[in-house]
Order: C-alpha cells, then sequence, then structure tokens
C-alpha cells in the first residue's frame, strides 16, 4: 500500500515539475510496473492500453461533444441568452449576476465543457457588469463559478469520463445530474443574493424590461432549447444511444450555427481543429490514467485498502466523508480531469463495495470535482477566466468565488444526504 | 505554419476526421431510425477513426505545446532553470513517444501476424497501430525540435 | 506459486463465483496449496485483449469469448453454429472432446497458451421489448442488438436491421428503446439484469446461436510449474473444468428463465418459419467453417464437424437417462 500511495505522491510531484499530466503517470507507472512484474510486461502492457484508449468507439463522444461545446461557443447565442437573462431579471440587485448564472445554467445544458463555459461568458458578461457598475469580484465570481453548471447539467463531459472509467450507464449519469444542476443553479443564485446583501454596491439594480421585450428577448433561449431538446430528447426517445448524441449534437450545432450565418467554412475548420488539439491532449491523460491504474491493479492496492478500513473499524458514511475530503483537497492542486482519471479506479469498487450507489457517487464525484473548479490555488476556471480577462486580478477572483464555493460546500452536503435528488431521475427513465 | 483559416496544417487532417466523425455518427442514426438502414460496421470505422484522429493530432499538440501541464510554479522559476527544464522534459517527452512508436509497432507487427481484425467487418489491426506507431516516432521528433529550441532560447514558431 | 488472473466480469458474476473461484480451490487443493490462484481486482485489457494477456504472460490466466477475434480464432465458431443441445453441459463437453480429439495438437494460434477448459454459453435466444418475434416477419425492420456473424446472417435473413454492441450495453439500448430486441441467452436475463425491460423470449430448443469461452493460462508459466503441480492441474481442468462450467452455465441459465418468469415475461416456441430460416443460417455457416478451418490447417474439417454433432448426440441421450 505504501509503494501505490508513494507512487501516487511521484506522479503529483512529477506533475508540479511541469512535465505533461498523462506523461508523468506513464512514466511512473512504468517503473512501477516494472518493479511489481517486470520489465516485459510493462512495455507490453504500454502497447495494448495505448491502443485499447484509442481505438474506442465509446470514447469518441469526446471530441464529438468538445465539438458541440466550441461551435456554439462561435456562435453569438452565448450573447442571446445573456440578453435574455437580463431582460428578466436584470432589474433587481445583483440581477446581472444573476442572469449570468442563470444564462451559465441554459448554456451548460448544451455545452459538455466548464472551460468554454467560462471562456465564452467572461466575453459576454463581464463586459455589461462593468458597464453596470458591477463590483470586479462579484462579476468574476458568478462567471467562474456559473461555468461549473457545465459539468453537471447533461451532456457533461466529466460524467462521460466517470460512466466510461466505471462502466455505468452514461444515460443514467446523465439523468442523475440534472436535478442536481437544478440545485446548483438555485443554490448559486442564493449566493449572489447574499453577496449583495452584504455588500449593496457590488451589484447595484438596473433598468426594468417591460413584458414585450422580455418575449423578444425569448427568443434567443429558443435555440439552445432546442439542440438540449434534440440531444438530451433524442437519448430518452430512443432515437440514439448516448454516445451517439455527441455526434448528433455537433452536427445540429453546426447546421444552426450555419443556418444562422454565425460561423463560416473557415470558423468551423478553426473550430474543428481546436478540438481535436484539446482532445488529443485529453487522450494522452487517459492513456496515462488507463496505465497507471493497472499498477494500482497489479501492486493489490485495493485488496490492501480494503483490509486498511476494515482494520480501522471505519464505517461506511466515514469512509466516504474521508474520500470526499481527499477530493477537496487534492481538487486544490490538481487539474479536475486529472484528478477523476486518476482517482476513480481506486475509489470507485471501494464506495460500490460498501453499497453506495454507482451512479450517485458519480454525481458526488462531479459535484466535488466542480468545487476544485473554483478552488483557490489552483481552480482551472479561475485561470481561464484570468487568461480571457487578463486585467482580472487573481485576488479579486478568489474574493468573487467565495460566497459560490460555500454554497457548493451546502449543495454537495445536501446530495449527500439526499441521495434521492440523484437517483429519481434516472428511477423514472429507466 | 499557421494556413489562411488560422488552423496548424498538422491539425488538417484530425480535424476533417473529426467533422467526418460527426458525419458518420448521423447518417448511422438517421438511416437507422428513418430508412431501417444502418452503416453496416460503423462501430468498427469510428473506433479505428478514433486512433487515427489522436495520433494524427499529436504532432500539432507537441508542436503548439498543447499537452496538459500545472504550470502553477511558473512564477517562481527564473528564466534559465525554466529553459533547462523545458528541454528535459521536452527530452523525457521525446523518449516516451519514442518508446510508444516501439511498442505500438510491435503490436501491429502480432496484430498481423496473428489476423487480428475488428469485431464486425473484420478490417486488419495492424495498418492502424502501424500508423499510429509511425506518427508517435514523428511526434517525439517535434519533441527533441522544442528541446533544442528551448535550450538555444528561440522564439515558438 | 501464486498465479493471477485477469477477469473482465466483476467478481460476483457466475463466471467468477460460480466458475473460476471453485475451480481456484481444486486447483489449491490438487496442488495441496502449492498453486493458488490470485483475482487481479481489474482487468488488465478489454475483453478482445484478453487472449493475448495470456498468450504474452501480462496475466498467468484469463478468459473470454473466441469471436473478439473472428479471423484468428475462426475454427471455434463451429461451437457457435445454431440448435446444438439445449444443456451447457453437454456443449462444452462435446466442444471440449472435439478440442481435444482433433485440434489441440494442430493449431498453431494456440500456441504459447494451454487451454483449461472451454465453456459454452447457455443457448442464444431471441429476446423483444414490446411484441415478442416468433415469426421471421416479426423480426422484419426491427432493430436488434446483435454481435458476431451468425446473428446479422439471421437478422438479415429476417429483414431486421443490427444495431451492433456487446452485451452489456444492451440494457441501456433496451430501455431507452434505441433497439426493439437483443439476442442474448437466458443466463444474461438476469446477469445483465435485462428481464427487467424484455417482455418476450423466443426460445429455440439448442439455441439461435451459441457462444464459447476459454479459459487460457500462460504456456510459459505452466511449464515452469513442477511436474507434479501440471498433473494436478491438469486433473482438474481440461474436460473437468468444462463440465463444471457447463453445469455452471446451465444452472445459471435455470436461475435466469425463473427471474424472467416472475418478472412476467413470457416465452414463446419460434414458428416452422422461423426455425427453418435458423437451419438455413447454420447450412451456410457450417460452410464458411470448412472453409475457414481448411484455411486454418484442419486437414478433415467435415470428419471433425460429424464428430462434434454426435458428441452432442451421444451426451444428450447420456444426460436424458441420468
Ligand atoms: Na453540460
Ligand atoms: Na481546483
Amino acid at each position: 500500500m505504501i509503494a501505490t500511495l508513494s507512487a501516487c505522491a511521484i506522479v503529483v510531484a512529477l506533475v508540479f515539475l511541469r512535465i505533461p499530466v498523462g506523461f508523468a503517470m506513464l512514466v511512473v507507472g512504468l517503473a512501477g510496473i516494472a518493479m511489481f512484474r517486470d520489465l516485459a510486461v510493462a512495455l507490453d502492457l504500454l502497447g495494448s492500453t495505448t491502443m485499447e484508449t484509442v481505438a474506442s468507439f465509446e470514447l469518441s463522444v469526446i471530441p464529438l461533444f468538445l465539438l458541440m461545446g466550441n461551435v456554439i461557443n462561435r456562435s453569438n447565442i452565448s450573447r442571446e441568452l445573456y440578453d435574455c437573462a437580463n431582460t428578466f431579471v436584470g432589474h433587481r440587485r445583483g440581477g446581472l449576476a444573476l442572469a449570468t448564472v442563470l444564462s451559465c445554467g441554459v448554456f451548460s445544458a448544451i455545452c459538455g465543457s466548464s472551460l468554454a463555459t467560462v471562456a465564452t461568458m467572461s466575453k459576454v458578461a463581464l463586459p455589461a457588469m462593468r458597464r453596470h457598475n458591477y463590483g470586479d469580484e462579484l462579476a468574476a465570481g458568478a462567471i467562474a463559478a456559473g461555468g461549473t453548471l457545465g459539468v453537471l447539467i447533461p451532456p457533461s463531459v466529466i460524467l462521460i469520463l466517470y460512466g466510461l472509467l466505471t462502466e455505468t450507464s452514461i444515460g443514467q449519469l446523465f439523468a442523475a445530474g440534472f436535478i442536481p444542476g437544478l440545485v446548483g443553479i438555485g443554490f448559486y443564485l442564493l449566493a449572489v443574493q447574499a453577496a449583495v446583501a452584504l455588500k449593496p454596491e457590488l451589484g447595484p439594480a438596473g433598468e426594468r424590461h417591460g413584458w414585450r421585450e422580455r418575449l423578444r428577448s425569448a427568443r434567443g433561449v429558443l435555440l439552445p432549447i432546442l439542440l438540449f431538446v434534440i440531444v438530451i430528447g433524442g437519448i430518452y426517445a430512443g432515437f440514439f444511444t448516448p454516445t451517439e448524441s455527441a455526434g448528433i449534437g455537433a452536427v445540429a450545432a453546426i447546421m444552426i450555427a450555419f443556418a444562422r450565418r454565425a460561423i463560416t467554412w473557415s470558423d468551423l475548420l478553426d473550430v474543428l481543429g481546436e478540438t481535436v488539439l484539446v482532445s488529443a491532449a485529453l487522450f494522452f491523460i487517459l492513456i496515462g490514467a488507463l496505465y497507471f491504474s493497472h499498477l494500482v491493479t497489479l501492486s493489490g492496492f485495493s485488496y490492501e485498502i480494503v483490509e486498511w478500513l476494515e482494520g480501522l473499524n471505519a464505517t461506511p458514511i466515514m469512509v466516504l466523508l474521508g474520500i470526499l475530503a481527499i477530493y477537496l483537497l487534492l481538487g486544490c492542486i490538481m487539474d479536475s480531469m486529472a484528478m477523476i482519471v486518476l482517482t476513480v479506479p481506486i475509489f470507485f469498487p471501494l464506495v460500490t463495495g460498501l453499497g453506495f450507489h454507482p451512479v450517485w457517487f458519480g454525481i458526488i464525484v462531479v459535484v466535488v470535482s466542480e468545487i476544485s473548479f473554483i478552488t483557490p490555488p489552483i481552480g482551472i476556471n479561475i485561470f481561464v477566466l484570468r487568461s480571457n480577462q487578463p486585467d482580472l486580478s487573481i485576488a479579486t477572483i478568489y474574493r468573487g468565488v467565495t460566497p459560490f464555493w460555500i454554497s457548493d460546500i451546502f449543495r454537495l452536503a445536501v446530495l449527500t444526504a439526499f441521495p434521492a435528488l440523484s437517483l429519481w431521475l434516472p428511477s423514472l427513465l429507466f | 505554419m499557421k494556413s489562411r483559416n488560422g488552423i496548424d496544417r498538422l491539425a488538417l487532417l484530425p480535424a476533417l476526421l473529426l467533422l467526418a466523425l460527426a458525419v458518420i455518427t448521423f447518417v448511422d442514426v438517421v438511416g437507422r431510425n428513418l430508412l431501417a438502414m444502418p452503416l453496416t460496421g460503423s462501430f468498427d470505422i469510428i473506433s479505428y477513426m478514433m486512433a487515427v484522429l489522436v495520433f494524427a493530432a499529436a504532432p500539432a499538440v507537441t508542436r503548439s505545446r498543447s499537452h496538459v501541464v500545472v504550470d502553477l510554479l511558473d512564477p517562481f522559476c527564473p528564466a534559465w532553470l525554466a529553459r533547462i527544464r523545458g528541454a528535459a522534459i521536452e527530452l523525457l517527452s521525446a523518449g516516451i513517444l519514442f518508446l510508444l512508436a516501439w511498442r505500438l509497432g510491435l503490436y501491429g507487427i502480432e496484430a498481423h501476424e496473428f489476423d487480428r481484425v475488428s469485431p464486425d467487418i473484420y478490417l486488419p489491426i495492424w495498418p492502424i497501430a502501424g500508423f499510429c506507431a509511425a506518427v508517435a516516432a514523428v511526434t517525439g521528433f517535434i519533441h527533441l525540435a522544442n528541446a533544442a529550441r528551448d535550450i538555444l532560447g528561440e522564439p515558438e514558431q | 506459486q501464486e498465479l493471477s488472473v485477469s477477469t473482465w466480469l466483476p467478481m460476483g458474476h457466475h463466471i467468477n463465483a460460480g466458475i473460476l473461484e471453485p475451480y481456484a480451490k481444486r486447483v489449491s487443493e490438487a496442488t495441496d496449496g502449492r498453486v493458488t490462484l490470485n483475482f487481479l481486482g481489474k482487468p488488465l485489457g478489454s475483453p478482445a485483449e484478453h487472449f493475448e494477456l495470456a498468450r504474452k504472460g501480462l496475466a498467468d490466466i484469463t478468459w473470454s469469448n473466441f469471436t473478439y477475434e473472428p479471423k484468428r480464432f475462426a475454427v471455434f465458431t463451429l461451437f457457435e453454429l445454431p440448435l446444438l443441445s439445449d444443456s451447457s453441459e453437454v456443449n462444452s463437453v462435446a466442444a471440449w472432446n472435439t478440442y481435444e480429439k482433433f485440434l489441440a495438437s494442430s493449431l498453431s494460434v494456440l500456441e504459447g497458451v494451454e487451454i483449461l477448459g472451454l465453456m459454452q454459453l447457455d443457448p442464444g435466444m431471441i429476446n423483444m421489448r414490446d411484441t415478442a418475434a416468433v415469426k421471421p416477419e416479426d423480426l422484419a425492420g426491427k432493430k436488434m442488438r446483435a454481435g458476431g456473424p451468425i446473428q446479422s446472417a439471421l437478422l438479415e435473413k429476417a429483414g431486421g436491421v443490427s444495431v451492433s454492441a456487446p452485451q452489456s450495453k444492451s440494457y441501456e439500448l433496451l430501455s431507452t428503446g434505441v433497439v426493439d430486441g437483443t439476442f442474448a441467452n437466458t443466463e444474461a436475463l438476469y446477469g445483465f439484469k435485462l428481464f427487467e425491460v424484455v417482455k418476450h423470449q423466443t426460445a429455440v430448443k439448442g439455441g439461435a446461436y451459441n457462444g464459447i469461452f476459454f479459459i487460457a493460462m500462460n504456456k510459459k508459466r505452466f511449464d515452469s510449474l513442477s511436474e507434479e503441480d501440471r498433473q494436478a492441474i491438469r486433473g482438474v481442468s481440461g474436460i473437468e473444468l468444462s463440465r463444471a462450467a457447463g453445469i455452471d452455465w446451465d444452472q445459471s441459465s435455470a436461475a435466469g428463465g425463473s427471474a424472467a418468469e416472475k418478472a412476467g415475461m413470457t416465452f414463446s416456441e419460434p414458428s416452422e418459419e422461423l426455425l427453418s430460416l435458423i437451419r438455413e443460417v447454420r447450412t451456410e455457416q457450417e460452410q464458411v467453417w470448412i472453409e475457414s478451418a481448411k484455411a486454418a490447417g484442419v486437414e478433415n474439417p467435415q470428419e471433425v464437424m460429424d464428430f462434434f454433432y454426435a458428441e452432442i448426440e451421444r451426451l444428450d441421450a447420456e444426460r436424458a437417462s441420468r
């Protein structure tokens, strides 16, 4: 057990030395397997693991969902969404921040990725809030946190990753994420209200919009909702599988973008190129993670840790709380995608062995990883926002995400205490 | 080296493959549901395209230095040290890619020897493994070029 | 000596709990505890990699389906033909005897491994979500999860639409209605909880198709054991392991059937037209097999096939008289 934990620690150390995450796992995996078995086994597993990871029908969802999100990103949909949300809630105190959370929520519903949501909304929402004299910290916090809604409301790349790593039904995971996602939006709205209640100068009220204007702007919501209905509706209506839904969503997004003349062929080629770069980089992490998990298997770690826990006489809920604490700690130093691929293969058999529901644990893992997106010092959304808006100071963003971070902890507690919030919808649909 | 569209030319093949992947899925689903005519072998074809897509994109990922790294400690690293560290990591990465090329090549040779094929339409596996091996080797050399650039302190292309 | 076992289904699945773990116990007993089996917590590769895992010694013992590598192991499709025995025990023992008599020493594709046993799944059936498929017309235009050439050929003749996916995806495909039915053995009704999502099974006597699994060990590792231990292991392997596995498949099949019945599933017989369609597929696939067996260096394929069928008949009669 000590050897396996040391291997994990070495991976983290190498990653901090700026070695690409996937390569760090490959190097440590190679050395470790050579130690536990022999070099020939380590080398042979390298070839088969790599082929298995890249020649995968199931993993085709990753580039395709990223493509759908990036295409939507290029077209003007995010601005229209934001304008629409603004006409409804902009007149309240902190209304533009509320609008940011709401439009992030709707945008999430079609975009599989948190980063894309933050990158997009920072271009749309931040200038608007600054025009209306909002405090930078509330604006930044709402955007960075709103982006995390993307990974829970289906479709979600992280849920897909979890499903693939654990052989849990992706359709059920998608259904399970929906209500917790809505709960998340609700809690974020409360977080905005709390922030402006404490510091009213952060979010002065804007002008009120009439119903005619609201209805006119509501057209902006129709297309994203149409896309959501096509993708998610198609899955549950039995037209296609979750795996196939990514391809359908990508084609539909491209057709909608062209129909609205929102992108050109050269834009599309650009978006395709951008997407394959990100996807390929992600696949090298996946190769490394799967290979590293073979080290964990061959070292007998999962048996040892179960024995160790039995020796401790820990109750299942204590084990679960311990695991959640590890995630929150890891989330402070690690990229969430890497964290999931590294930890889920280790924790999943343990947690399900204790009798927790695999789908529910998936939702909990995703919520925790979302929290890590906005957890200082390394919240990936914080950095994406910062690289898109270099004039925002990191300290401002840290301050801004705090109320959202606190509300996330509340949400985590609620979802942990009431598994039905996650499991009711899938039980209805499957 | 950017084309007119701003896309790295190295990424052109995988980019088009990705579009094809989306279209194939679409055609398969529409054919199955509306025409009772699925695309035979789409499972096999998509698996294969994925392998080609990922490895075909590897040279562009390396040249644009798009691998996922944690750069948290960058502000504390002086420029001279960053250059040495960068070169060392690029050398290590080159080593990994050459290792992958070697093992994927062997995998391909054995796949050829043992007639390994895809489950539905019996596409041979060796050409795909061979392709991945070849591209991995090329990518290894690009890592070496990156290392040289780091040492010499040359700006990125 | 500890032998590592890579298995790609959860430990609770009957292949592990009902076949491999009891086998591990028998190996340990037969060798007085000198040889034990150590189940790895997670498979070291996809199901299709499991023959290679054993051949290269990445794991010492693995099991999988020959048809994950359809061209390499084309010879073994003989055992997947439709309309064999209703009993996995009979099919497994017949397959083992045929393998031992004609194939074991001559097949170059098995170099590098010691085949410890062969096991036949319980016969494959036609399972439908909404309406029973009794006649060929009932399958026309229906989307079916199918895997392998025999299922596809039958579906094509009946005018159905084949959706290719592993059995583990059946539940999701059926529950959302992406497919109208699936080819599955009765054990899978319980093993993959399919009884929750299918309402009708057309029970084809001897199977609309069949499936064969190998249990293999790395040859070098096997040869590295002492002569005494090898003999001890051989004593509980081969026909013994194949029979034990077949018996467990029969029991699991019965359990699947009764779970399905309790859930209100209906069982029907195929119509004469559907049966003759299946016979047609069998005749065609027999020819395909004879060609591929010749290509694989089997000298007298027809004799092998006749022997296999005769074994099934003999063992079926023996079983009936028990
Ligand atoms: Na989403
Ligand atoms: Na974090």
